[in-house]
């Protein structure tokens, strides 16, 4: 993960210093992770695609330096929620699950994190959880956000991300016990 | 799903849109920020040109307190200061008044009439071998200005307007009396004359020199003056001026006692003046353009002063050298002069009574306060002052006697509305009455009184003092009757009256006349004219004698040729009635019996006011304004 977060900040850094490819390098990195995320807010995956694209293009615009102990990620990753809530809220809060099979196979299709059964079903429960425990599950377990990563793209404290974590989890059982799933299983 | 690829492009592209949408939104926004201050900025602009308020409080004075008239400055700034009549532009602009700044200063409050009252004392003597008097003067010794005067030979007389003032000399030589010459006087540039009616003239003992006395306007000094212009005459065909000197304010009244002169003027303060320039605050002396003002030492006020006015008082040779000037803060309206006292009178009303103490509002009450300053042995002195109940009605008015004023006023209060009985005053009603006080000089006190000695409603028409003895006539006018007292004070511990009782009409003039009677000119029954002779009889003040008839005549008592000696009293009348006479002057006699008209000459329309005439040698000699001159023998009396 350090590894990334610090490829990340250098992919960025080199594309501000003019190198082209390194934007794509960046897209492929996070694309797909990003547009899953925001898909768990707008709940669509066109939208989510646009939400995508419009945080990169906000990078873009603003250019902002990173200091070495800045974390490009969380940074992005907060861009990105602000963008997908803009949206949300200008286009109706609307549950529609939209294009759901998409965001899961991504840009890399079966060979994508979403690749794993387990995961496809994680994911495809957690769309009927509200959008917050939602945001908090989709950070930590598949995009491995630490519990202070996670509060700084959701603007909440430590302790606030565990009690959302606690209850986030508790409810996504009750949905996976519902549709079938054992307590082994889980 | 997109790929990497397209997604970057998609990236890029959403870029350069949101960058230019970005440049867009900040014009956008720098556009309305200057807008917003552009407006902001005429807001504030718009706010201090309407809202920043006018300065208001006494001006600050501090600069001048190096200068010695600085504790005067310092009253005459509290007096004189304005507010302004708005407190900002907004309410200047939009009040619907549109009347904001400073007032242009008003100079006009002092009357410049000179008095027109009855004069005591000898009539007709000759003061030196040029000059004849022909003015009836008050005090013995003190001369008093008219529009004629006359020498051996010649008549001088005065008459103009606003354009100029003419001093004409006539011949007296009888029927063949003519003008000799005209001189014109002429105002000095910037400036103009303020009417003929209010000028008077004096001529020298050698009867070389007239000395006319004017008011007069400067528009180079925004102000009024009292210009004195000496007229060389002692070639009567060839007059000249010799001279002009200006005093400050506007003319009261002069007096000529031995060779110099008394002038008295009245000199306001102009409302908020620019205390750096002395002309607007400060009485001054000289030519036009060198006055020269008063020193601190000769300026005379108390900070009870409520009036930034001054009565100015100076004395002036013969070749209008300046001897000596006062001035004191407080206007003048009447001024008596005697042998060694100038008395100036200055008129207001006062609290009597306050509401509650027995009525149902305030009592007011007119009363006088008598200025007093000495112009005996050289300089002028002040005094001090008097203050007496009631108003003064002119200069016949006042009397010194053994270092006492006696004077003669008209009381008058204002009283509540009340009902007493079945009659109910009207709160504006005043009630007036007669008084005669008797002031010590020593320290101004109340030495000793007659109050209320005539009817109710009445007021003092004309008064004559004649040593220990005061004739007072009072009257209600529009009634036209009016009793004649005759009030002793040769013991003023016991001061007692008589009287005629009511009498039709009134008289506006009273004089000591021939062999101690009292000759009354004034109103008839019907508001004609009348003459009445009145002397002390077993009953009372009795009529002797009168002369009634229907004509309009002026109440000013220098327009009277007075001969106490023969018993003459001539002035011209305008008979108004149909196939009447029209304008005549009429010479009546009193033998003693009867007061008879004697002589009556056709004379053109002219204002009787300003008609003079003398006797000379048995030969009438009439002076009409704007006729020339006319003479006829006197009719032989036996």
């Amino acid at each position: 993960m350090t590894r990334e977060y610090d490829r990340g900040a250098a992919l960025y850094a080199a594309f501000l210093e003019g190198d082209a490819s390194a934007l794509e390098a960046l897209v492929q990195l996070y694309g797909d992770a990003l547009t899953r995320f925001a898909y768990c807010i707008v709940r669509d995956d066109a939208a989510a695609e646009d939400v995508t694209a419009d945080t990169f293009a906000a990078l873009i615009v603003r250019r902002k330096k990173f200091r070495e102990e800045a974390k490009f990620r969380t940074y992005l990753y907060a861009v990105a929620r602000n963008k997908a809530i803009d949206r949300w809220r200008r286009h109706g809060r609307q549950c529609s699950l939209t294009g759901l099979e998409n965001v899961l196979v991504g840009e890399n299709g079966e060979q994508g994190l979403f690749a794993a059964e387990r995961s496809r079903v994680l994911y495809t429960g957690m769309q009927q959880l509200p959008a917050q425990y939602q945001e908090v599950l989709y950070l930590s377990y598949f995009d491995g956000f630490s519990v202070s990563e996670i509060g700084r793209v959701l603007k909440k404290s430590a302790k606030q991300v565990y009690n959302l974590l606690s209850r986030a989890r508790s409810a996504l059982k009750q949905i996976l016990i519902k549709e079938g799933y054992s307590h082994e299983d889980l | 799903m997109k790929t990497s690829k397209q997604r970057t492009e998609e990236i890029l592209r959403r870029a350069a849109a949101q960058e230019q949408a970005a440049r867009v939104k900040n014009r956008r926004r720098a556009w309305i920020l200057s807008v917003t201050a552009g407006f902001l900025l005429l807001v504030i602009a718009l706010n201090l040109l309407l809202f920043i308020p006018y300065p208001s409080g006494l001006p600050d004075l501090s600069r001048f307190s190096g200068s010695e008239y600085f504790p005067l400055m310092q009253r005459l700034n509290e007096l004189t200061y304005t507010p302004p009549a708005y407190k900002n532009n907004f309410e200047a602009w939009f009040s619907g008044l549109g009347n904001w700044g400073a007032e242009s200063p008003s100079d006009g409050d002092a009357s410049a009439e000179s008095p027109s009252a009855e004069p005591e004392g000898e009539g007709g003597s000759a003061e030196g071998s040029g000059s004849v008097e022909v003015t009836d003067n008050q005090e013995a010794g003190v001369t008093e200005g008219d529009l004629f005067k006359r020498t051996q030979t010649h008549l001088f007389y005065l008459q103009g307007g606003a354009e100029g003032v003419t001093l004409s000399s006539f011949t007296l030589e009888k029927e063949e009396s003519a003008l000799c010459s005209s001189l014109e006087i002429i105002p000095a540039e910037e400036t103009y004359f303020l009417g003929a009616h209010a000028s008077e003239m004096y001529l020298s003992a050698d009867g070389d020199t007239v000395t006319i006395f004017l008011p007069v306007y400067s528009y180079a000094h925004s102000s009024l003056f009292t210009a004195a212009v000496a007229v060389d005459v002692s070639d009567p065909a060839h007059m000249r001026e010799a001279g002009r000197v200006y005093l400050s304010g506007s003319y009261v009244t002069s007096r000529m006692a031995g060779e110099e002169f008394l002038l008295v003027s009245n000199f306001a303060v102009r409302r908020d003046p620019d205390f750096s320039d002395e002309a607007q605050f400060l009485p001054q002396v000289g030519a036009l353009d060198s006055l020269e003002s008063l020193p601190m030492e000769n300026i005379v006020w108390s900070e009870d002063a409520n009036a930034a006015r001054y009565t100015v008082l100076c004395r002036f040779g013969p070749d209008l050298t300046l001897r000596g000037c006062e001035a004191f803060l407080a206007f003048s309206e009447q001024v008596y002069v005697s042998q060694d006292n100038v008395f100036l009178t200055r008129g207001y009303t006062a609290t009597a009574q306050p509401c509650g103490e027995g009525s149902y509002a305030a009592v007011r009450e007119s009363r006088t306060e008598i200025a007093c300053v000495s112009y005996a042995g050289g300089g002028l002195s002040y005094r001090g002052s008097a203050d007496v109940a009631g108003s003064v009605l002119n200069q016949y008015s006042m009397d010194e006697a053994e270092n006492t004023l006696r004077v003669v006023t008209t009381l008058a209060r204002s009283e509540a509305s009340a009902v007493e009985e079945d009659v109910v005053f009207s709160p504006s009603a005043a009630e007036t009455n007669a008084a005669l006080y008797v002031v010590r000089l020593s320290d101004f006190s109340l030495f000793a009184s007659l109050e209320n000695f005539a009817p109710a409603g009445e007021e003092v028409t004309s008064v004559r003092f004649e040593e220990d003895v005061a004739w007072v006539c009072t009257a209600v006018r529009i009634e036209l009757t009016d009793p004649v007292f005759r009030i002793d004070l040769s013991d003023l511990s016991h001061i007692t009256y008589t009287e005629t009782g009511d009498i039709d009409g009134y008289s506006s003039s009273l004089i000591d006349f021939k062999d101690g009677t009292l000759l009354g000119v004034g109103y008839g029954e019907g508001g004609s004219f009348k003459a009445e002779i009145y002397e002390q009889g077993g009953q009372g003040v009795e009529s002797v004698a009168v002369y009634e008839r229907d004509a309009d005549f002026s109440e000013s008592y220098k327009a009277y040729l007075i001969d106490r000696e023969n018993g003459f009293l001539g002035l011209h009348l305008y008979d108004w009635r149909q196939g009447g006479a029209g304008d005549v002057y009429v010479l009546l006699h009193f033998d003693g019996y009867a007061l008879s008209p004697v002589l009556e000459l056709a004379i053109g329309r002219g204002n009787p006011g300003f008609t003079r005439a003398c006797i000379a040698e048995d030969w009438l000699y009439v002076v009409v304004q704007g006729e020339g001159i006319l003479a006829a023998p006197l009719p032989g009396l036996g």
